[in-house]
């Protein structure tokens, strides 16, 4: 295994220093490209050195496709509870452009959550009874309230939040990780992709190759969607017929010419590729070990819950998210889909939520009971949020919500992020907000800088611009919830 | 990454004078414009610096550039001060001027601080070609070539081998390798004129333009579906072939760009025009519930101008969106005016999740155009004659419907329908030809479940089932025919649980459009992309073996049988037969308008001997136009708006609400201006393209061919001639190859010809590590061109050498294999490319141009080599190199399959070793190469000899069988070695 990137850190300073002193006559560019070849050298990643001290080595992002509704979940508004089928002031929707869902809607009626909130942990924080098991852990997690966009529709939407902007084409998050740090582990990717099964009606929001794709970074920098029907990895297995020890007899075949090939044209690409091939071996026993929980404890997979053992599940994707962990895996992205609860919420989102509480919390507590979670960084949000007001047919008992962008509810934890807080307030309506908005684009910002990488300074020339995960706008890391 | 900072050191080694364009326009772009260039919303302190007036400017007594005098220039104080207020650039930019920089500053000023105009805005003008005293020359390319390389002190390389050289002008003109017989003829042939012959030979070939039009696809953002959200099933592939017959037409690069740009603004554009403008339909579009439709048209009018820039000009516009550039000249104002040629169109904003969204062509075979028009006069004929029979008769009803038997069905017809259980088999003639409709009445389990109700199958396997689905919601036809079936699937019709009535009409043709379901009196929605199997099936499957009612039992209520396909109105009667005579009953008092028009026509249809004849006949009529319609090929173009003309609003930081000044259409300032009688719209702004001063369309054109050859462009940033961009490494070379491009027509062909016959493109690439460490990416040229091939090369060269290419062209794209569930993981269920049906027989070794482009979810193993996704325009592709591209040459069943092909192609040889070779590497291996292939040939041998069940699984891999199995164990081995060779570094290597 490679020396991870926080402890090569210190040794890139003081590597640095020594340039910095003796070689005064090459150059800072020179100076530059050296470190550089240095951190290449080792994990494959273009920055020299971190901006700021990291607190991350890898991060579990937890996506919920389709927009989970916070007002059923976390942004609890007591008050919204008499004004039931009242119509939403005007003064409160501000111009707010609606979808064209609900663009035709007459009245625009409250509807208050059906669920009971309470106090939990230490600092007391709200959380509906749809989340038992996230609530038992509220004080190793920081819940954000204000999360907000621009983009309205999921397309869009879920493009920005992984990609910094709404038009496809950019790298994703963990395309700029890969990029930016390179690999920690030499026989698995660097960026894994898992995709869930779910439990709300069938016809769930789209996910597209884009969201984990690497845009104009070159594409070794692409997730690798980690697949629970077929081959874990695709193309992972030989063909039947084909053994391990035949396959290892064919490399060395192909090595065998591949070093008479290079002796005659001298170009490092083919020894590169030697290296791939060698990777590629090892992938193909790496990758089944990693999807191979047989070994796992009988406490550590009920913790997980019943799904657990069920391949695709949001439960076993969870468990494989901690496993790539413990190897190193600098980043792992689980989709789940089927939150866009435009009606019939009090009977699909309990279904989702019912997917996802559990194994959220056992994530958490099988990072922190392996040590893992003091350097794993683990997000939860979906693309956007959900109106107070009601889609079609409102009732005490049930309900629906349209798209909400202008504030929604993501919850961190881990690596440097301070357990049991909230930040930022939302208006009664749980509409606006009211203090300490977050733009996506600051919680990307936020996330990179727990990496030791300054948003800024992380980039990629193209198109004549030297283009960033946050784009051009500002952005800022969210300091109050970092311990 | 930062412009790398090797090349700038590489650039800058022609020592000597401090040159503006090469040495300070760069940095001053790098470190000073964000805050003191064009952008005049985020200029800091008024102060400009990317024009000399300003630079140079007395601002008060200070001076940024005093010429000749570094000292008392305020540039030079400001970048060495140590006063943290002072400093520029700020250090919370994090932009850092070295020292080198601050002194190649000092000597620029020093020198005079001489200005010039950034290069790629100046109209190129043909240099004067260096002199060749060595005799190494072919063609100017190699006498500006050579220039550099004396320049560097460095010499060319030998010519490449003979069998080398074809390999790699075989790859770069058609995609595909030489055959053994190729290498052989090319390698005897040592006259002169040899390589112009091959050259000319391989030009000709329709395998050219398939080659050259997949880069031209790239940057067109081609693909066969929509792209966002549903990302539904978009036909398109019309404009697809439009562009490889362009290449291998070798249609002159302005009517090329005029055409796609504005073919439909020509005068009587012909369909061949129209369709070529597919090139800005390409861009990708949404349907999402909810979307907001006036922000997506600005969105595509954004793709197409960004598209446009970067194609045509090299030029990254895209800022001009939100604000002015802040480093080329491309004010917002000027960026709304391009947007403005692009913003009267007549395309919706929503796409309606169709195959044709408006505005399309229809493309008509010979004749087709007039029998589709006299088929639709005799339809709309028989409508007429039907509706004045239906008033007169309308008139009377009240009179006629008292002695009127309501229970009865229609005239002359003998409804065959049985109830359940007691239903006996029935015989129903089916085939080809013999059109017939098919109601069942069932129930549809709420719990997830298939089930079958009934088939008529004969003992060889053909005939016909219909399966009802509560998972998908649905309802699925299949009609087995001799060599392949053909199943039409309509998902979300059906609601679980319950008794449902459906309908299956067939109408006697072989493609998915023959069937259509009815759900009660409801047509279901048909679309051009059903669920598929495959297209169309193979053979017949007449027979005359009896209906099964397989789920009879339970599932089967009803069942009635048609020798012919009823109409909508026949459907309707049947649906109502119980309700309409209780309305009849009623009276006519009773009915509302819908009622009294249930009557009308039930009557008609019963009572009626001529309106029911016409009836039958309008339906036969009018599937005859529909068979017409839906078989006749189409495509998305371009068409403008007649009642407007185009303009646009500024947007302000882009927004499509937030409008400001209005705008006519028209080109940036700091280019030529358009001619005066210019027409202002697209076809104004495509002339004004391929003016011949225009300083950027040949340049940015001649680049990226260069680039097709030698992996890397003159200017390496294809997309980018601006400001930013790398400047060129040959700079004369381009603007020489630019203006001849020009003079000479704008011929592609020629162009092409001219680089491929060059001594710079025939070295050998062999390379010593020296050459390596101060050359890596050959940008000097002192050794031919060497990378690896793109995907689809590299799968077309595997069936090639194996055989298997199906060299059949153009038509709508196909589906090879494919790892199961890649569609279904990520699709919305309602989306018709949810589910991913592949084709069988010979589409699965079609040439990869051809393979569907799903963009959310493209085929993986060309994904895995670098091509890209197609969501947008893509002039350069990144070249990677990695374990999951390993893994796919290894294992995926494609390669697979072509290893047992290649295996069997040489297995009778005399030595099948070195035939192998010959086809995979195109040359004679040596004795030392020879060795090792054969030790691997001898364990795979011994291995599959001691594992026979091993070898029998291996050959049993892909759908199409070895003719050769009298040897299983020898043929294993050698797919095995066949994977090897498929696998090595210089066979998916242009060497």
């Amino acid at each position: 295994m490679k020396p991870d990137a926080i402890d090569r850190f210190n040794f890139l300073q003081s590597r640095r220093q020594f340039f910095g002193r003796t070689a005064t006559g090459l150059g800072a560019a020179a100076l530059a490209t050296m470190l550089q070849r240095d951190a290449v050298a080792e994990s494959g990643g273009v920055l020299p050195n971190f901006h700021v001290a990291p607190k991350a080595k890898r991060a579990i992002w937890l996506f919920m496709s389709g927009a989970p509704s916070q007002l059923d979940m976390w942004d609890y508004k007591p008050q919204m509870q008499e004004r039931f089928d009242e119509d939403l002031p005007d003064s409160v929707r501000n111009g707010q452009r609606l979808t064209g869902m609900t663009s035709r809607q007459k009245r625009f009626p409250v509807a208050p959550s059906k669920y009971e909130f309470e106090r939990h942990g230490q600092a007391g924080i709200h959380v509906s009874e749809l989340l038992p098991y996230t609530s038992k852990m509220i004080d190793d997690i920081a819940v954000v309230k204000t999360l907000n966009t621009e983009a309205i529709n999921h397309d869009p939407a879920i493009t920005y939040i992984q990609t910094g902007n709404q038009v496809p084409g950019l790298p994703c998050l963990g395309s700029w990780l890969s990029y930016g740090l390179g690999s920690t582990n030499e026989n698995l990717p660097t960026f894994m992709v898992l995709n869930s099964t779910w439990s709300a009606k069938r016809d769930a929001q789209a996910l597209y190759a884009r969201l984990w794709g690497s845009g104009f970074l070159p594409s070794e920098h692409q997730g690798v969607a980690l697949r629970s029907q077929g081959d874990p990895v695709l193309y992972l297995s030989n063909p039947p017929g084909i053994s391990g020890s035949l396959r290892r007899q064919m490399l060395d075949g192909v090595n065998a010419m591949n070093r008479r090939h290079y002796q005659r044209l001298g170009d490092p690409e083919t020894e590169a590729r030697i290296s791939q091939y060698e990777m590629a071996f090892r992938m193909q026993s790496s990758v089944p070990e990693l999807v191979d929980i047989s070994n796992e404890s009988e406490a550590t997979l009920k913790m997980y819950g019943p799904d657990v053992t069920t391949p695709g599940t949001f439960a076993y994707n969870c468990l494989l998210a901690r496993r790539m962990a413990e190897k190193n895996v600098r980043f792992t992205q689980i989709f789940h889909r089927g939150w866009d609860q435009h009606g019939n919420l009090t009977v699909d989102l309990p279904l989702q939520i019912g997917d996802i509480d559990q194994p959220c919390y056992a994530l958490v507590q099988d990072l922190k009971q392996r040590g893992l979670l003091d350097d794993t960084l683990v997000i939860w949000a979906g693309e956007f949020g959900r109106t107070i007001y009601c889609q079609g047919r409102l009732t005490r008992e049930n309900y629906g919500r349209d798209h909400h962008p202008r504030c929604f509810t993501g919850w961190m934890a881990g690596a440097g992020i301070k357990g049991g807080t909230t930040y930022g307030e939302t208006d009664d309506y749980g509409y606006n907000v009211v203090r300490n908005p977050v733009h996506i684009r600051d919680l990307n910002a936020t996330i990179l800088n727990q990496f030791g990488i300054n948003h800024e300074r992380l980039s990629y020339r193209f198109q004549g611009l030297d283009q960033r995960l946050t784009g051009v706008e500002e952005a800022h890391v969210i300091n109050d919830i970092l311990s | 990454m930062k412009f790398p900072l090797f090349m700038a050191a590489m650039l800058g080694a022609s020592a000597g004078a401090v040159e503006f364009n090469k040495d300070i326009r760069p940095l001053l772009s790098d470190n000073c414009f964000q805050c003191h260039g064009p952008d005049s919303a985020s200029r800091k302190a008024g102060l400009r610096l990317d024009r000399e007036e300003d630079i140079k400017a007395d601002r008060d007594g200070i001076r940024v550039v005093v010429p000749g005098k570094p000292d008392e220039s305020e540039l030079i104080k400001r970048i060495t001060t140590t006063d943290p207020d002072e400093i520029m650039p700020p250090p919370k930019l994090h932009k850092q001027i070295t020292t080198a920089q601050v002194n190649l500053l000092r000597q620029w000023i020093n020198e005079g601080a001489k200005w010039q105009a950034h290069w790629a805005f100046i109209a190129p003008e043909k240099p004067t070609v260096p002199a060749d005293d060595s005799g190494w020359a072919v063609n100017e390319i190699d006498r500006f070539v050579l220039a550099r390389l004396k320049q560097e002190g460095l010499k060319p390389s030998p010519e490449a081998d003979r069998a080398t050289l074809i390999r790699r002008l075989a790859f770069d003109l058609t995609g595909l390798p030489p055959t053994p017989g190729e290498v052989n003829a090319f390698s005897r042939d040592r006259s002169t004129k040899a390589w112009n012959k091959w050259i000319g030979g391989l030009q000709k070939s329709s395998r050219y333009g398939e080659h050259r039009a997949r880069y031209w696809l790239d940057a067109a953002r081609y693909a066969d579906t929509h792209g966002l959200h549903l990302d539904n099933y978009r036909e398109m592939w019309p404009y697809r072939d439009w562009v490889i017959r362009a290449f291998n037409r070798n249609k002159p690069f302005d009517e090329f760009t005029i055409e796609q740009l504005a073919g439909d603004l020509l005068e009587n554009p012909t369909v061949e025009q129209q369709v070529a403008t597919g090139f800005h339909r390409c861009n990708v579009t949404t349907s999402e519930g909810g979307a907001i439709a006036e922000e997506f048209l600005v969105r595509y009018a954004v793709d197409r101008v960004n598209t446009t820039g970067t194609v045509w000009m090299g030029l990254t516009v895209a800022c001009g969106q939100c604000h002015d550039h802040k480093f080329d000249p491309i004010s917002q104002r000027e960026y709304y005016r391009m947007f403005a040629y692009f913003n009267n169109t007549t395309q919706g904003g929503m796409d309606g999740n169709r195959p044709d969204t408006p505005p399309i062509v229809r493309i008509y075979g010979k004749g087709k155009a007039e029998r589709e028009k006299k088929v639709r006069a005799e339809r709309d004929k028989l409508s007429k004659q039907l509706k004045e029979i239906a008033k007169k008769a309308d008139k009377k009803l009240d009179e006629r419907i008292k002695n009127f038997d309501a229970t009865a069905i229609w005239k002359g017809e003998k409804l065959n329908e049985k109830n359940g259980k007691d239903v006996p088999d029935v015989s129903l003639p089916i085939g080809v030809g013999k059109p017939f409709t098919l109601f069942v009445q069932f129930a549809l389990p709420e719990e997830h479940e298939r089930v079958e109700l009934l088939n008529q199958i004969d003992e060889n396997g053909r005939g016909i089932r219909v399966w009802a689905d509560s998972i998908n919601e649905g309802a699925e036809l299949e009609l087995i025919g001799s060599e392949g079936p053909l199943r039409v699937t309509q998902i979300k019709a059906l609601k679980p649980g319950g008794s449902r009535r459906i309908y299956f009409t067939y109408d006697g043709h072989t493609d998915p459009g023959s069937v259509e379901l009815w759900n009660g009196t409801r047509r279901m929605t048909r679309n051009r992309y059903p669920y598929l199997e495959s297209d169309r099936f193979g053979g017949d499957f007449d027979n005359d073996a009896k209906f099964k009612f397989v789920a009879s039992n339970e599932r089967v209520q009803k069942a009635a049988f048609f020798d012919r396909i009823l109409s909508a109105e026949e459907i309707t009667a049947l649906e109502k037969r119980d309700a309409t005579p209780a309305l009849v009953k009623a009276g006519p008092k009773k009915w509302d308008k819908n009622k009294r028009k249930q009557v009308l026509h039930h009557y008609l249809q019963t009572q009626h001997e001529e309106y029911r004849n016409l009836s039958v006949k309008l339906s036969e009529v009018s599937r005859q136009l529909d068979y017409l319609t839906r078989t006749t090929p189409l495509t998305h173009v371009m068409s403008e708006r007649t009642n407007k003309a185009p303009m646009a609003n500024i947007l302000e930081r882009g927004e499509y609400d937030k409008k400001r000044d209005e705008v006519k259409p028209g080109v940036p300032a700091a280019l030529p201006p358009l001619a005066k009688d210019s027409p202002t719209n697209r076809l104004g702004l495509a002339q004004w393209l391929v003016r011949p001063d225009h300083p950027l369309t040949a340049r940015v054109t001649v680049n990226r061919i260069w680039q097709q050859f030698f992996g890397v462009g003159l200017v390496k940033t294809a997309g980018d001639f601006g400001v930013q961009g790398e400047p060129p490494s040959h700079p004369e070379l381009l603007d020489w190859l630019a203006v001849d491009f020009m003079e000479n027509g704008w011929d592609m062909k020629r162009l092409v010809r001219q680089i491929v016959s060059s001594a710079t493109y025939r070295q050998t690439a062999r390379v010593g590590p020296d050459l390596v460490a101060r050359d890596p990416e050959n940008r000097l040229y002192a050794r031919g061109p060497r990378f690896r091939l793109d995907a689809e090369a590299i799968r077309d060269m595997a069936l090639y050498v194996s055989g298997l290419l199906d060299e059949k062209r153009g038509g709508p794209g196909v589906r090879p294999y494919q790892p199961a569930g890649l569609w279904k993981t990520v699709g919305y269920e309602n989306s018709n490319t949810v589910q991913f049906y592949r084709h069988y027989g010979d589409a699965l070794y079609r040439r990869s141009i051809y393979t569907f482009w799903k963009r959310t979810s493209p085929p993986p193993n060309m994904t895995a080599l670098d091509a890209p996704n197609r969501e947008a325009c893509v002039v350069r592709r990144e070249r990677t190199n990695t374990p999951l591209q390993a893994l796919v040459l290894l294992n995926d069943v494609q390669f697979i399959e072509a290893a047992r092909h290649l295996a069997e192609r040489v297995i009778r040889e005399p030595d099948p070793v070195r035939a192998m070779a010959l086809h995979v590497l195109g040359r004679r291996i040596d004795r030392e190469e020879a060795k090792i292939l054969n030790a691997s040939l001898a364990k795979f041998s011994g291995h599959f000899q001691a594992n026979q069940n091993a070898a029998e699984h291996l050959l049993s891999q892909g759908d199409k069988p070895n003719q050769e199995t009298s040897a299983p164990v020898k043929l294993a081995a050698l797919t095995m070695l066949a994977n090897q060779l498929l696998n090595l570094d210089e066979a998916i290597t242009k060497n």
